[in-house]
Protein backbone atom coordinates (compact mmCIF):
# COMPACT_ATOMS: atom_id res chain seq x y z
CA UNK A 1 0.00 0.00 0.00
CA UNK A 2 1.44 3.34 -1.04
CA UNK A 3 1.17 6.40 1.13
CA UNK A 4 2.23 9.92 0.30
CA UNK A 5 3.71 11.88 3.15
CA UNK A 6 3.07 15.58 2.54
CA UNK A 7 5.70 17.39 4.52
CA UNK A 8 4.53 20.78 5.73
CA UNK A 9 7.17 22.90 7.31
CA UNK A 10 6.39 24.82 10.46
CA UNK A 11 8.39 27.80 11.63
CA UNK A 12 11.01 28.76 9.06
CA UNK A 13 14.22 30.68 9.64
CA UNK A 14 15.79 33.23 7.26
CA UNK A 15 17.35 30.52 5.16
CA UNK A 16 13.98 28.87 4.66
CA UNK A 17 14.81 25.83 6.76
CA UNK A 18 13.26 24.61 9.98
CA UNK A 19 15.33 25.91 12.89
CA UNK A 20 16.34 22.71 14.62
CA UNK A 21 16.22 20.25 11.74
CA UNK A 22 19.63 19.95 10.24
CA UNK A 23 20.51 18.75 6.80
CA UNK A 24 22.03 15.74 8.56
CA UNK A 25 18.66 14.90 10.09
CA UNK A 26 17.10 14.85 6.67
CA UNK A 27 19.91 12.81 5.19
CA UNK A 28 19.65 10.28 8.00
CA UNK A 29 15.89 10.02 7.50
CA UNK A 30 16.25 9.65 3.75
CA UNK A 31 18.82 6.91 4.25
CA UNK A 32 16.58 5.11 6.76
CA UNK A 33 13.67 5.17 4.31
CA UNK A 34 15.83 3.82 1.48
CA UNK A 35 17.46 1.18 3.68
CA UNK A 36 14.04 -0.04 4.80
CA UNK A 37 13.20 -0.70 1.16
CA UNK A 38 9.99 1.30 1.31
CA UNK A 39 11.05 4.31 -0.76
CA UNK A 40 8.96 4.85 -3.89
CA UNK A 41 9.65 8.48 -4.69
CA UNK A 42 10.11 11.80 -3.02
CA UNK A 43 11.20 15.32 -3.69
CA UNK A 44 11.96 18.41 -1.77
CA UNK A 45 10.29 21.48 -3.25
CA UNK A 46 12.07 24.74 -4.07
CA UNK A 47 11.14 27.94 -2.26
CA UNK A 48 7.53 29.00 -2.54
CA UNK A 49 8.44 32.32 -4.25
CA UNK A 50 9.24 30.20 -7.29
CA UNK A 51 5.72 28.75 -7.49
CA UNK A 52 3.54 29.39 -10.53
CA UNK A 53 -0.12 28.45 -10.96
CA UNK A 54 -1.78 27.46 -14.24
CA UNK A 55 -5.51 27.36 -14.82
CA UNK A 56 -7.32 26.56 -18.04
CA UNK A 57 -10.79 28.01 -18.51
CA UNK A 58 -13.66 26.08 -20.15
CA UNK A 59 -12.88 27.96 -23.40
CA UNK A 60 -9.32 26.72 -23.34
CA UNK A 61 -7.83 30.01 -22.31
CA UNK A 62 -4.74 29.63 -20.23
CA UNK A 63 -4.17 31.76 -17.14
CA UNK A 64 -0.76 31.80 -15.54
CA UNK A 65 -0.28 33.50 -12.20
CA UNK A 66 2.55 33.95 -9.80
CA UNK A 67 2.21 32.07 -6.55
CA UNK A 68 0.24 30.96 -4.65
CA UNK A 69 1.76 32.45 -1.55
CA UNK A 70 0.13 30.81 1.42
CA UNK A 71 -1.13 33.02 4.21
CA UNK A 72 -0.27 30.38 6.75
CA UNK A 73 3.18 29.51 7.91
CA UNK A 74 2.68 25.87 7.08
CA UNK A 75 3.85 25.30 3.55
CA UNK A 76 4.19 22.14 1.56
CA UNK A 77 7.92 21.71 1.49
CA UNK A 78 8.25 18.29 -0.01
CA UNK A 79 6.74 14.90 -0.33
CA UNK A 80 7.67 11.30 -0.01
CA UNK A 81 5.88 8.24 -1.32
CA UNK A 82 6.48 5.07 0.67
CA UNK A 83 5.18 1.55 0.24
CA UNK A 84 4.31 -0.02 3.60
CA UNK A 85 1.75 -2.61 4.72
CA UNK A 86 -0.69 -0.40 6.60
CA UNK A 87 -1.52 2.98 8.07
CA UNK A 88 0.23 2.31 11.36
CA UNK A 89 3.51 1.72 9.54
CA UNK A 90 3.00 4.88 7.48
CA UNK A 91 2.27 6.88 10.62
CA UNK A 92 5.46 5.57 12.21
CA UNK A 93 7.51 6.78 9.26
CA UNK A 94 5.71 10.11 9.32
CA UNK A 95 6.57 10.49 13.00
CA UNK A 96 10.23 9.81 12.27
CA UNK A 97 10.32 12.47 9.56
CA UNK A 98 12.20 15.61 10.67
CA UNK A 99 9.44 17.65 9.03
CA UNK A 100 6.94 16.55 11.69
CA UNK A 101 8.86 18.39 14.42
CA UNK A 102 9.11 22.06 15.39
CA UNK A 103 5.57 22.97 14.55
CA UNK A 104 5.74 21.18 11.25
CA UNK A 105 3.29 18.51 10.23
CA UNK A 106 3.29 15.51 7.98
CA UNK A 107 -0.02 14.65 6.35
CA UNK A 108 -0.36 10.99 5.44
CA UNK A 109 -2.48 10.31 2.38
CA UNK A 110 -3.08 6.83 1.00
CA UNK A 111 -2.38 6.73 -2.72
CA UNK A 112 -5.55 5.77 -4.59
CA UNK A 113 -5.46 2.26 -5.91
CA UNK A 114 -7.46 1.79 -9.07
CA UNK A 115 -6.80 -1.92 -9.11
CA UNK A 116 -4.16 -1.69 -11.85
CA UNK B 1 -37.17 0.24 15.12
CA UNK B 2 -40.62 -1.24 14.80
CA UNK B 3 -41.11 -4.13 17.18
CA UNK B 4 -44.16 -5.43 15.36
CA UNK B 5 -42.12 -6.13 12.24
CA UNK B 6 -40.24 -8.86 14.02
CA UNK B 7 -40.97 -12.51 13.53
CA UNK B 8 -42.31 -14.25 16.59
CA UNK B 9 -39.27 -15.95 18.05
CA UNK B 10 -41.16 -17.59 20.88
CA UNK B 11 -39.30 -19.79 23.34
CA UNK B 12 -36.02 -19.62 21.43
CA UNK B 13 -35.82 -15.88 21.97
CA UNK B 14 -33.73 -16.09 25.10
CA UNK B 15 -31.28 -18.54 23.61
CA UNK B 16 -30.97 -16.45 20.49
CA UNK B 17 -30.49 -13.30 22.53
CA UNK B 18 -27.74 -14.82 24.63
CA UNK B 19 -25.92 -16.20 21.61
CA UNK B 20 -26.39 -13.13 19.49
CA UNK B 21 -25.17 -10.63 22.05
CA UNK B 22 -22.05 -12.60 22.71
CA UNK B 23 -21.37 -13.93 19.24
CA UNK B 24 -21.97 -10.88 17.11
CA UNK B 25 -18.76 -9.11 18.07
CA UNK B 26 -16.79 -12.36 17.93
CA UNK B 27 -18.16 -13.17 14.53
CA UNK B 28 -17.58 -9.70 13.19
CA UNK B 29 -14.01 -9.59 14.45
CA UNK B 30 -13.30 -12.96 12.96
CA UNK B 31 -14.69 -11.94 9.57
CA UNK B 32 -12.94 -8.57 9.53
CA UNK B 33 -9.65 -10.34 10.05
CA UNK B 34 -10.43 -12.65 7.15
CA UNK B 35 -11.61 -10.02 4.68
CA UNK B 36 -9.94 -6.89 5.94
CA UNK B 37 -13.25 -5.25 5.09
CA UNK B 38 -15.46 -4.11 7.91
CA UNK B 39 -18.35 -3.36 5.59
CA UNK B 40 -18.50 -6.79 4.05
CA UNK B 41 -18.00 -8.41 7.45
CA UNK B 42 -20.89 -6.43 8.91
CA UNK B 43 -23.19 -7.26 6.05
CA UNK B 44 -22.64 -10.98 6.19
CA UNK B 45 -22.75 -10.98 10.00
CA UNK B 46 -26.17 -9.36 9.85
CA UNK B 47 -27.28 -11.79 7.18
CA UNK B 48 -26.10 -14.77 9.20
CA UNK B 49 -27.92 -13.52 12.29
CA UNK B 50 -31.01 -12.88 10.23
CA UNK B 51 -30.82 -16.46 9.00
CA UNK B 52 -30.42 -17.65 12.59
CA UNK B 53 -33.49 -15.72 13.67
CA UNK B 54 -35.41 -17.39 10.88
CA UNK B 55 -34.18 -20.94 11.38
CA UNK B 56 -33.47 -21.35 15.07
CA UNK B 57 -36.97 -20.75 16.47
CA UNK B 58 -38.24 -23.55 14.20
CA UNK B 59 -35.32 -25.94 14.08
CA UNK B 60 -33.78 -25.24 17.47
CA UNK B 61 -30.47 -23.63 18.37
CA UNK B 62 -27.57 -25.67 16.94
CA UNK B 63 -25.07 -27.29 19.26
CA UNK B 64 -22.35 -24.87 18.21
CA UNK B 65 -24.20 -21.64 17.44
CA UNK B 66 -21.04 -19.63 16.89
CA UNK B 67 -19.72 -22.07 14.33
CA UNK B 68 -23.11 -22.19 12.64
CA UNK B 69 -23.09 -18.39 12.35
CA UNK B 70 -19.51 -18.30 11.09
CA UNK B 71 -20.18 -20.93 8.44
CA UNK B 72 -23.33 -19.17 7.31
CA UNK B 73 -21.61 -15.79 7.22
CA UNK B 74 -18.69 -17.21 5.28
CA UNK B 75 -20.99 -18.79 2.70
CA UNK B 76 -22.78 -15.51 2.26
CA UNK B 77 -19.46 -13.73 1.89
CA UNK B 78 -18.34 -16.19 -0.78
CA UNK B 79 -21.61 -15.57 -2.65
CA UNK B 80 -21.04 -11.85 -2.53
CA UNK B 81 -17.41 -12.02 -3.52
CA UNK B 82 -18.20 -14.29 -6.45
CA UNK B 83 -20.43 -11.59 -7.84
CA UNK B 84 -17.60 -9.11 -7.69
CA UNK B 85 -14.50 -9.98 -9.67
CA UNK B 86 -12.52 -7.23 -8.00
CA UNK B 87 -12.63 -9.31 -4.86
CA UNK B 88 -11.17 -12.39 -6.48
CA UNK B 89 -8.02 -12.19 -4.41
CA UNK B 90 -9.99 -12.07 -1.18
CA UNK B 91 -12.02 -15.03 -2.30
CA UNK B 92 -8.87 -17.08 -2.66
CA UNK B 93 -7.85 -16.12 0.87
CA UNK B 94 -11.28 -17.11 2.09
CA UNK B 95 -11.10 -20.53 0.44
CA UNK B 96 -7.69 -21.25 1.90
CA UNK B 97 -9.02 -20.14 5.23
CA UNK B 98 -12.06 -22.39 5.07
CA UNK B 99 -9.89 -25.36 4.18
CA UNK B 100 -7.57 -24.69 7.06
CA UNK B 101 -10.48 -24.28 9.48
CA UNK B 102 -11.98 -27.54 8.35
CA UNK B 103 -8.67 -29.27 8.90
CA UNK B 104 -8.50 -27.82 12.39
CA UNK B 105 -12.11 -28.41 13.29
CA UNK B 106 -11.79 -31.97 14.64
CA UNK B 107 -9.00 -30.87 16.95
CA UNK B 108 -11.11 -28.05 18.32
CA UNK B 109 -13.96 -30.46 18.94
CA UNK B 110 -11.72 -32.86 20.79
CA UNK B 111 -10.33 -30.23 23.11
CA UNK B 112 -13.70 -28.61 23.62
CA UNK B 113 -12.05 -25.29 22.93
CA UNK B 114 -14.07 -22.16 22.24
CA UNK B 115 -15.89 -22.14 18.97
CA UNK B 116 -14.39 -18.98 17.54
CA UNK B 117 -11.03 -17.53 18.27
CA UNK B 118 -11.70 -14.28 20.08
CA UNK B 119 -10.40 -11.54 17.79
CA UNK B 120 -12.44 -8.75 19.25
CA UNK B 121 -9.43 -7.08 20.81
CA UNK B 122 -8.06 -6.37 17.33
CA UNK B 123 -11.43 -4.94 16.38
CA UNK B 124 -11.38 -2.72 19.48
CA UNK B 125 -8.08 -1.23 18.42
CA UNK B 126 -9.26 -0.73 14.84
CA UNK B 127 -12.49 0.97 15.91
CA UNK B 128 -10.68 3.27 18.33
CA UNK B 129 -7.73 4.07 16.07
CA UNK B 130 -6.47 7.64 16.60
CA UNK B 131 -6.66 8.23 12.84
CA UNK B 132 -10.46 8.22 13.21
CA UNK B 133 -12.40 11.21 14.55
CA UNK B 134 -13.18 10.89 18.26
CA UNK B 135 -16.96 10.65 17.86
CA UNK B 136 -16.55 8.14 15.03
CA UNK B 137 -14.52 5.90 17.32
CA UNK B 138 -17.33 5.76 19.87
CA UNK B 139 -19.96 5.25 17.18
CA UNK B 140 -18.03 2.44 15.52
CA UNK B 141 -17.35 0.72 18.83
CA UNK B 142 -21.04 0.79 19.72
CA UNK B 143 -21.90 -0.43 16.25
CA UNK B 144 -19.32 -3.18 15.89
CA UNK B 145 -18.56 -4.34 19.41
CA UNK B 146 -21.65 -3.52 21.42
CA UNK B 147 -23.83 -4.70 18.54
CA UNK B 148 -26.06 -1.64 18.43
CA UNK B 149 -27.87 -0.89 15.20
CA UNK B 150 -27.22 2.38 13.42
CA UNK B 151 -30.56 3.86 14.64
CA UNK B 152 -29.59 2.89 18.19
CA UNK B 153 -26.18 4.50 17.84
CA UNK B 154 -27.88 7.59 16.40
CA UNK B 155 -30.16 7.70 19.43
CA UNK B 156 -27.17 7.38 21.71
CA UNK B 157 -25.66 10.48 20.10
CA UNK B 158 -29.07 12.16 19.67
CA UNK B 159 -28.49 12.76 15.99
CA UNK B 160 -30.69 11.73 13.04
CA UNK B 161 -30.16 8.16 11.84
CA UNK B 162 -29.11 9.38 8.38
CA UNK B 163 -26.38 11.54 9.92
CA UNK B 164 -25.07 8.65 11.96
CA UNK B 165 -25.25 6.27 9.00
CA UNK B 166 -23.15 8.70 6.98
CA UNK B 167 -20.64 9.08 9.77
CA UNK B 168 -20.26 5.32 10.15
CA UNK B 169 -19.93 4.82 6.41
CA UNK B 170 -17.22 7.49 6.29
CA UNK B 171 -15.32 5.93 9.18
CA UNK B 172 -15.49 2.48 7.60
CA UNK B 173 -14.29 3.91 4.30
CA UNK B 174 -11.32 5.39 6.04
CA UNK B 175 -10.50 2.08 7.74
CA UNK B 176 -10.68 0.30 4.41
CA UNK B 177 -8.99 2.81 2.12
CA UNK B 178 -6.32 4.17 4.42
CA UNK B 179 -5.79 0.59 5.54
CA UNK B 180 -6.05 1.05 9.27
CA UNK B 181 -4.68 -2.27 10.44
CA UNK B 182 -6.60 -4.90 12.31
CA UNK B 183 -4.11 -5.75 15.01
CA UNK B 184 -3.28 -5.39 18.67
CA UNK B 185 -0.48 -2.86 19.12
CA UNK B 186 2.82 -4.21 20.39
CA UNK B 187 3.82 -3.78 24.03
CA UNK B 188 5.75 -0.60 23.17
CA UNK B 189 2.71 1.06 21.57
CA UNK B 190 0.16 -0.23 24.03
CA UNK B 191 0.59 2.53 26.63
CA UNK B 192 -0.13 5.03 23.88
CA UNK B 193 -3.10 3.24 22.37
CA UNK B 194 -4.89 1.62 25.31
CA UNK B 195 -6.13 4.88 26.86
CA UNK B 196 -7.90 5.61 23.57
CA UNK B 197 -9.79 2.33 23.79
CA UNK B 198 -10.70 2.85 27.43
CA UNK B 199 -11.73 6.43 26.73
CA UNK B 200 -14.31 5.22 24.25
CA UNK B 201 -15.74 2.74 26.73
CA UNK B 202 -15.74 5.36 29.44
CA UNK B 203 -17.47 7.96 27.32
CA UNK B 204 -20.23 5.46 26.56
CA UNK B 205 -20.54 4.78 30.28
CA UNK B 206 -20.58 8.46 31.21
CA UNK B 207 -23.28 9.18 28.67
CA UNK B 208 -25.36 6.38 30.19
CA UNK B 209 -24.71 7.48 33.73
CA UNK B 210 -25.50 11.15 33.32
CA UNK B 211 -26.84 11.86 29.85
CA UNK B 212 -25.58 15.11 28.37
CA UNK B 213 -28.91 15.70 26.65
CA UNK B 214 -32.30 14.14 26.15
CA UNK B 215 -35.22 13.77 28.52
CA UNK B 216 -33.68 11.18 30.82
CA UNK B 217 -30.88 11.77 33.29
CA UNK B 218 -29.75 8.19 33.14
CA UNK B 219 -29.64 5.96 30.12
CA UNK B 220 -29.11 2.57 31.61
CA UNK B 221 -29.03 0.88 28.24
CA UNK B 222 -25.85 2.79 27.38
CA UNK B 223 -24.33 2.29 30.80
CA UNK B 224 -24.97 -1.41 30.39
CA UNK B 225 -23.32 -1.45 26.98
CA UNK B 226 -20.25 0.19 28.48
CA UNK B 227 -20.18 -2.41 31.22
CA UNK B 228 -20.42 -5.13 28.64
CA UNK B 229 -17.63 -3.63 26.53
CA UNK B 230 -15.47 -3.22 29.61
CA UNK B 231 -16.14 -6.82 30.56
CA UNK B 232 -15.07 -8.03 27.12
CA UNK B 233 -11.95 -5.87 27.24
CA UNK B 234 -11.13 -7.05 30.71
CA UNK B 235 -11.26 -10.63 29.59
CA UNK B 236 -9.13 -9.93 26.56
CA UNK B 237 -6.51 -7.81 28.24
CA UNK B 238 -5.08 -9.69 31.18
CA UNK B 239 -2.26 -7.18 31.41
CA UNK B 240 -4.49 -4.34 32.46
CA UNK B 241 -6.40 -6.30 35.05
CA UNK B 242 -4.03 -5.49 37.85
CA UNK B 243 -4.36 -1.74 37.41
CA UNK B 244 -8.14 -2.02 37.08
CA UNK B 245 -8.33 -4.06 40.26
CA UNK B 246 -6.91 -1.24 42.32
CA UNK B 247 -9.60 1.13 41.15
CA UNK B 248 -12.28 -1.48 41.58
CA UNK B 249 -11.39 -1.96 45.21
CA UNK B 250 -11.42 1.74 45.90
CA UNK B 251 -14.82 2.38 44.37
CA UNK B 252 -16.83 -0.80 44.54
CA UNK B 253 -18.82 0.28 47.58
CA UNK B 254 -19.85 3.59 46.17
CA UNK B 255 -22.81 3.34 43.87
CA UNK B 256 -24.84 0.16 43.98
CA UNK B 257 -27.89 1.40 42.07
CA UNK B 258 -26.68 0.80 38.55
CA UNK B 259 -25.07 -2.48 39.42
CA UNK B 260 -28.25 -3.82 40.93
CA UNK B 261 -30.19 -2.58 37.99
CA UNK B 262 -28.66 -5.08 35.64
CA UNK B 263 -30.30 -7.90 37.54
CA UNK B 264 -29.05 -11.04 39.09
CA UNK B 265 -27.22 -12.35 36.05
CA UNK B 266 -24.61 -9.66 36.57
CA UNK B 267 -23.92 -9.78 40.26
CA UNK B 268 -20.36 -8.73 39.86
CA UNK B 269 -21.19 -5.87 37.55
CA UNK B 270 -19.95 -3.34 40.07
CA UNK B 271 -16.45 -4.60 39.77
CA UNK B 272 -16.59 -4.84 36.01
CA UNK B 273 -18.15 -1.47 35.57
CA UNK B 274 -15.10 0.13 37.04
CA UNK B 275 -12.91 -1.30 34.35
CA UNK B 276 -14.31 1.31 32.01
CA UNK B 277 -12.39 4.10 33.65
CA UNK B 278 -9.34 5.34 31.82
CA UNK B 279 -6.02 4.57 33.44
CA UNK B 280 -4.80 6.96 36.02
CA UNK B 281 -8.22 8.42 36.71
CA UNK B 282 -9.62 8.24 40.15
CA UNK B 283 -12.62 9.19 42.16
CA UNK B 284 -16.29 8.92 41.62
CA UNK B 285 -17.77 8.62 38.17
CA UNK B 286 -19.73 11.66 37.05
CA UNK B 287 -23.34 11.49 38.07
CA UNK B 288 -22.87 8.70 40.55
CA UNK B 289 -24.21 10.72 43.45
CA UNK B 290 -27.35 11.51 41.52
CA UNK B 291 -27.59 7.90 40.59
CA UNK B 292 -27.63 6.80 44.21
CA UNK B 293 -29.97 9.41 45.57
CA UNK B 294 -32.48 9.92 42.81
CA UNK B 295 -34.09 6.53 42.84
CA UNK B 296 -34.73 3.61 45.08
CA UNK B 297 -32.96 0.42 44.05
CA UNK B 298 -36.26 -1.26 43.35
CA UNK B 299 -37.42 1.39 40.95
CA UNK B 300 -34.11 1.36 39.14
CA UNK B 301 -34.25 -2.37 38.78
CA UNK B 302 -37.65 -2.24 37.13
CA UNK B 303 -36.57 0.40 34.67
CA UNK B 304 -33.47 -1.48 33.78
CA UNK B 305 -35.36 -4.65 32.99
CA UNK B 306 -37.57 -2.74 30.64
CA UNK B 307 -34.57 -1.02 29.15
CA UNK B 308 -32.71 -4.23 28.48
CA UNK B 309 -35.75 -5.87 26.96
CA UNK B 310 -36.30 -2.92 24.68
CA UNK B 311 -32.73 -2.72 23.57
CA UNK B 312 -32.72 -6.42 22.73
CA UNK B 313 -35.84 -6.05 20.62
CA UNK B 314 -34.25 -3.21 18.81
CA UNK B 315 -31.20 -5.28 18.10
CA UNK B 316 -33.08 -8.27 16.88
CA UNK B 317 -35.01 -6.15 14.48
CA UNK B 318 -31.92 -4.38 13.29
CA UNK B 319 -29.95 -7.52 12.69
CA UNK B 320 -31.14 -7.91 9.19
CA UNK B 321 -31.77 -4.35 8.21
CA UNK B 322 -29.57 -2.08 10.30
CA UNK B 323 -26.36 -0.97 8.71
Amino acid sequence: MKYMLLIHSGAVDEQGGAPSCTVEDWMAYDKAVRDAGIHVSGESLADLVTATTVRVSPTGERTVTDGPFAETRELLGGFLVIDVPDLDAALDWAARCPGSRDGGAVVVRPVADFGA
Amino acid sequence: MADEDLPAVGGAAEAVEAVFREERGLLLASLVRRFGDLDLAEEVTSEAIEAALRHWPAGGVPARPGAWLLTTARRKAVDRLRRDQAYAARLAVLRADAERDEALAPAADATGAGELPDERLQLFFTCTHPALAAEDRTALTLRCLAGLTTPEVARAFLVPTATMAQRIVRAKKKIREARIPFRVPGPDELPERLPGVLQVVYSVFTEGYAASSGPRLQRLDLAEEAVRLARILRRLLPAVRASRRAWTRSSSARSPAVSRSAGSRRRSIRARRTASRPPGSSGRPPGSSRCCSSSTPGATRGRARRASRCSWRGRTGGAGTGR
